[in-house]
This record gives structure tokens, C-alpha cells and sequence, in this order.
């Protein structure tokens, strides 16, 4: 199959280090991390580092205000001509409301309708597929657009640091005491974050206001292992990669640079390393994110994308932060100086919770 | 673009059907845990695993066992790169509340947090039958027929997938439904209509 193209910009993100892309991006590159110490208190009494905002957030007020950014950077009269899709993707949505036990209120679909109705969107649908949602959902969107269902797609993403998160990662042993630190030698467990990020995918660049990047898209794969552990041989990954580089017509050379996974936990980034070592990317420059936003689950694959596209416009790469000593046992070329090079495009990868793995690539436009 | 149905069925608290046929119905006043363990025996679904798993996911995995039964040899040979695509309304809720009480409790456990994912259903179809394909979950109040289709359809388009699962898997507390449907690259006129008529008796088990 011959390369598609859609167009991806009016990236927008809100998160405790800043309230829109560009703010988000010029505190990545100044090495500021929103992870900070004891900002999260669990059941046993332990404050635990988290990425959290400094007042309890409403996940509908969060959205709205970062999907009104995207919508900022848009031609309305392009974007608002009935055939556009809004897709939400979050993990668990508005979680307080679990804990009255309102089902409705907590559910999903809820809180997607009241935030397409925002962007006007013909029709909006949840992505929920763990810690990828955010990644599948722009290659859904990429997908649809390619196929001629819908002109633009707005694509947010959402999650909230609870208690609910909070007690399941640690009942696994997957939270770190200290500040996240990906591919690291010390590594041990993830951060959690909060924040929303947006993204619109078009088939027309008219549809934005500044000129968007090309989307690729991309494609997933399940490692048909285990529904909690990571797979020791990277097989969804390097499936996933596998693919999305022969759907466009790239090789692992054309790569810039990989903004990976990284949740800093032992298994995970081990998998990531042996995956890419499997693929021949060691030498490729790579960044896991986590160490700035933490794990934000359903908005990761957003807020990430985000930020790379940042890197495209500017032609930087911030380093990875927490990032000193390498702990995996294939070698990746982990980014510890912040590069600042002509950059053609990167690969974004996810992977998560029930096995699964996507990843899609982005570049300059016209390349 | 269009697609053909090779497989599809349905499975409530009354009846688990495959292809227009009854493989299980419930006796009367049998309860929905009894119908499912009768179900598990009668299928001699005979999977370890199955018993750890959460309702949404048993009831996922029984049906996608009836249907998978019914390929031909050829069509079980493309298994590995299925893609499975499946939708709810009440994503992973069933669970959520299971483990919310026990952290109020503070007594949360691994074995009900890793449920608490609408995705883990995709990913127990995947392990117990070796499909790397592609994966995706999505939720709504009703099943998003149009969407499914018009992204299976994308996925035969791009050479994603040459077959792909999809459907309805919805379970809380003791209630559920679930069609699914295997569809492969194909001919069928009106493909989104046939599939209405596999998904016109799933539903949202939230407000029922």
C-alpha cells in the first residue's frame, strides 16, 4: 500500500508545567520537570511524587479549556463544515464520580458527547485502549480522514491523577518513590501526571491557522502474551514499528529521532530496548517524555506527539530527563543534550496494558 | 469499499448463538453465573486462565471462541493477523467498582486493578489465540456500527488487516451482551447494513 497523508497541528496542551503547546515545550527544553516530590498522598501515608496540578481538577473544564486552544488555531469556517469527528481518549474519564458510585456520570461516553458538542463535531467516540489510546486514537483519526469519512478530526486526550490509579500501579510495584526516570540504570516505577492535550487531524492544511506537519499514520499489534507484563521479546512493538515503516514507504534510517514509551518501569523499558534493538534503531536518538508530564495514561500519546511536534517546528530535541546512567540491556541512544538539528520527522511509539503496542510517524510538511 | 461476514454471533444471559445456531440457552430460573459456568463446561472452553478473568472478559472470550470455531482451516491460517476491534458502553466499569471498593477498603489488588481496562477483553482474545493484529477499543452509549465499519473497512483499505473481529462486548455487574462478527476483505453489497442486523439486539447494560 502507497503512503497516505493527512495533516496534524493546532497541537495544544495543558498541564502543570503550562497551559499551551509552545509554554509546555519552552519548560521541556529549559530541562523543568512537573513531577515534583509529595504531591500525591496515598492510603499508606506516603506523599509520592506525581505531575499534578496545584488545585484538584475538573476533567470537563480541563478538556474544555485545551480543546478551545486547538480550536484557536484553526480556520473555523474549514473545520466547521458538518464533516468533522471528535474522538476522546482516556483511560478513565471522570474517575471521582466512581467513588458515588454514579455509573452514568462516570462513563465515558458522557463526557465525549459534552466535549463534541464543544467542538461542534458531527459525531464523537471514546478510544479506551489503555496507555496507546492516545496514539490509536490519532491513527483512527488519521484512517477515517484517508478514507473519506470525515475532513478533520479533533483529538483530545484526558486523565487525572486519582487515588483509584494510584493504589492499582502500586499494588503492582510499579510506582517510584522518586521522580520517574526512563531507560535509566536506577529506574523504578512510573510517575503519574495529569494533564489534557489536543491535536486536529485534516485533510486540508487550510483547515490551520499555522502550517500543520504531515501525519503518516500508523498501525498497532498485540504481543498475544500477557495482559499485564510487557513481552520479554518486544514482538508487538517490532511488529507495530514494523509496519508502520513499510506502510510509508520508510526504513528505520529515515527516522530522526523516536519518542518512545519510557514509563521507567524495569519491564517496560527493557521490552522497548530489546524491540529496538531487534529493529536496528540503537543508534537512533531517543526520548521518553514521563520524566516531565509523568504518566498521564490517556492523554500520553497526545501530550507526547504534542511536544515532538514542537520539535519539528523548532528543530530541537529536549533531553531525556531523569535519564543518567544506561539500564537496559540493549543499548539506545538515549538524548542527554538537548539536539538542535535540521529534523525530517519522527516515530511515535506506545505501548500498554493488555498487550498492546502502536506507533505512527510524523514530518515536516512537503518533505 | 466492502467486506464479507465469515462468522458472527451473539451471546446475552439467555442464549449463546453462532451462525443462526443455539449453542446454550439458560433453563428457567437458572442465575447468570450458573449459565456462564454451564457455558464454560458445554463449550469445554477447558482454558486456566478463564477463571481469573473478569465477567467482560469471559463473556468475550466464550463468544469469540464459538466464532472462531466456525472458520474454515484457511480462514483460522490468518488468524495471526486479525485485527480485533471491539466496543461497549460501559467500558471496564464492571471491574472500576470492584476496585474502588477495595481501595476505599485499602485493600486494592493487582488481580482486579489489571481488569479495569476496557482493552485487557482485546488483549485475553489475543493471547488465547495468538492474534498480533491490530487492536482497538472504543466506547458508546450504543454500538457505534457506522464507525466499526467504516474503520474495518479502512483497515482491509490499507492492508492493515485481511480479517478483523468486530463488535459489542458489554458486561456489568451480573448483565450482559455481546455480538460479534468476523469479517474479511469481500464483496458483500451493503456490508454496514449486515452488520446492523448482527449488532440489533446488542446493548448498553447500564441503564436496562
Amino acid at each position: 500500500m502507497g503512503r497516505s497523508v493527512t495533516f496534524i497541528g493546532a497541537e495544544n496542551i495543558i498541564s502543570p508545567l503550562g497551559t499551551t503547546a509552545e509554554e509546555n515545550y519552552s519548560k521541556v527544553l529549559a530541562g523543568q520537570s512537573g513531577i515534583q516530590e509529595g504531591r500525591f498522598l496515598d492510603r499508606d501515608g506516603d506523599l509520592m511524587p506525581a505531575s499534578t496540578f496545584p488545585e484538584k481538577q475538573s476533567i470537563h473544564k480541563l478538556l474544555k479549556s485545551c480543546i478551545e486552544g486547538s480550536l484557536a488555531g484553526l480556520n473555523r469556517e474549514e473545520f466547521d463544515n458538518g464533516r468533522t469527528l471528535f474522538i476522546l481518549s482516556s483511560t478513565k474519564g471522570d474517575i471521582e464520580k466512581l467513588k458515588d458510585r454514579d455509573l452514568p456520570a462516570a462513563s465515558l461516553q458522557q463526557l465525549a458527547d459534552q466535549m463534541g458538542e464543544l467542538v461542534g463535531a458531527g459525531k464523537s467516540i471514546t478510544v479506551s485502549q489503555a496507555c496507546i489510546s492516545g496514539v490509536l486514537a490519532m491513527i483512527m483519526a488519521h484512517d477515517l480522514v484517508v478514507a473519506g469519512k470525515y475532513d478533520s478530526v479533533l483529538v483530545a486526550g484526558s486523565d487525572l491523577v486519582s487515588e483509584f490509579v494510584h493504589a492499582g500501579f502500586h499494588s503492582l510495584f510499579a510506582i517510584s518513590g522518586k521522580p520517574c526516570r526512563p531507560y535509566d540504570k536506577d529506574r523504578n516505577g512510573v510517575s503519574l501526571g495529569e494533564a489534557a492535550a489536543s491535536v486536529v487531524i485534516s485533510k486540508n492544511a487550510s483547515t490551520f491557522k499555522s502550517e500543520p506537519l504531515d501525519f503518516l499514520g500508523g498501525t498497532s499489534s498485540n504481543d498475544a502474551n500477557h495482559i499485564s507484563g510487557p513481552s520479554r521479546t518486544g514482538e508487538g512493538l517490532v511488529r507495530s514499528v514494523t509496519k508502520t515503516l513499510k506502510n510509508s514507504g520508510l526504513t528505520s534510517a529515515d527516522i530522526d529521532f523516536i519518542n518512545a514509551h519510557g514509563t521507567a518501569t524495569t519491564f517496560n523499558d527493557e521490552m522497548e530496548s530489546i524491540a529496538f534493538d531487534r529493529m536496528e534503531m540503537n543508534t537512533t536518538p531517543l526520548i521518553s517524555l514521563k520524566g516531565y508530564f509523568g504518566h498521564t495514561l490517556g492523554a500520553a500519546g497526545i501530550i507526547e506527539t504534542a511536544i515532538s511536534l514542537q520539535s519539528l517546528r523548532t528543530n530541537s530535541v529536549p533531553v531525556n530527563i531523569g535519564y543518567t546512567e544506561e539500564g537496559t540491556s540493549k543499548t539506545l541512544n538515549i538524548v542527554t543534550d538537548t539536539l538542535e538539528k535540521p529534523l525530517k520527522r519522527f516515530l511515535k511509539t506506545a505501548s500498554g496494558f493488555g498487550g498492546c503496542n502502536a506507533s505512527c510517524i510524523i514530518q515536516q510538511h512537503e518533505l | 469499499m466492502s467486506f464479507e461476514i465469515i462468522a458472527s454471533g451473539s451471546f446475552n444471559n439467555t442464549s449463546l448463538e453462532a451462525n443462526g445456531q443455539v449453542l446454550a440457552s439458560a433453563a428457567e430460573g437458572c442465575s447468570p453465573k450458573e449459565f456462564l459456568r454451564e457455558v464454560y463446561k458445554d463449550m469445554s472452553i477447558d482454558y486456566v486462565k478463564f477463571h481469573k478473568m473478569d465477567l467482560l472478559c469471559k463473556i468475550g472470550v466464550v463468544l469469540s471462541d464459538a466464532l472462531i470455531r466456525e472458520l474454515s482451516l484457511d480462514q483460522k491460517e490468518a488468524l495471526e493477523e486479525m485485527a480485533v476491534v471491539l466496543n461497549n458502553s460501559t467500558s471496564s466499569l464492571h471491574s472500576d467498582v470492584k476496585h474502588q471498593a477495595s481501595v476505599e477498603e485499602g485493600q486494592s489488588s493487582p488481580a482486579i486493578f489489571v481488569y479495569t481496562l476496557p482493552n485487557i477483553v482485546v488483549g485475553e482474545i489475543c493471547i488465547k489465540h495468538k492474534i498480533y493484529g491490530e487492536n482497538l477499543f472504543l466506547v458508546s452509549d450504543a454500538p457505534a456500527t457506522e464507525l466499526l465499519s467504516d474503520y474495518a473497512a479502512s483497515l482491509f483499505a490499507t492492508g492493515k488487516a485481511k480479517q478483523c473481529m468486530v463488535g459489542w462486548v458489554d458486561a456489568l455487574d451480573d448483565k450482559w451482551s455481546a455480538s460479534l462478527a468476523i469479517i474479511q476483505e469481500g464483496s458483500t453489497e451493503n456490508s454496514i447494513n449486515s452488520l446492523e442486523g448482527i449488532f440489533s439486539e446488542a446493548q448498553g447494560v447500564l441503564n436496562n
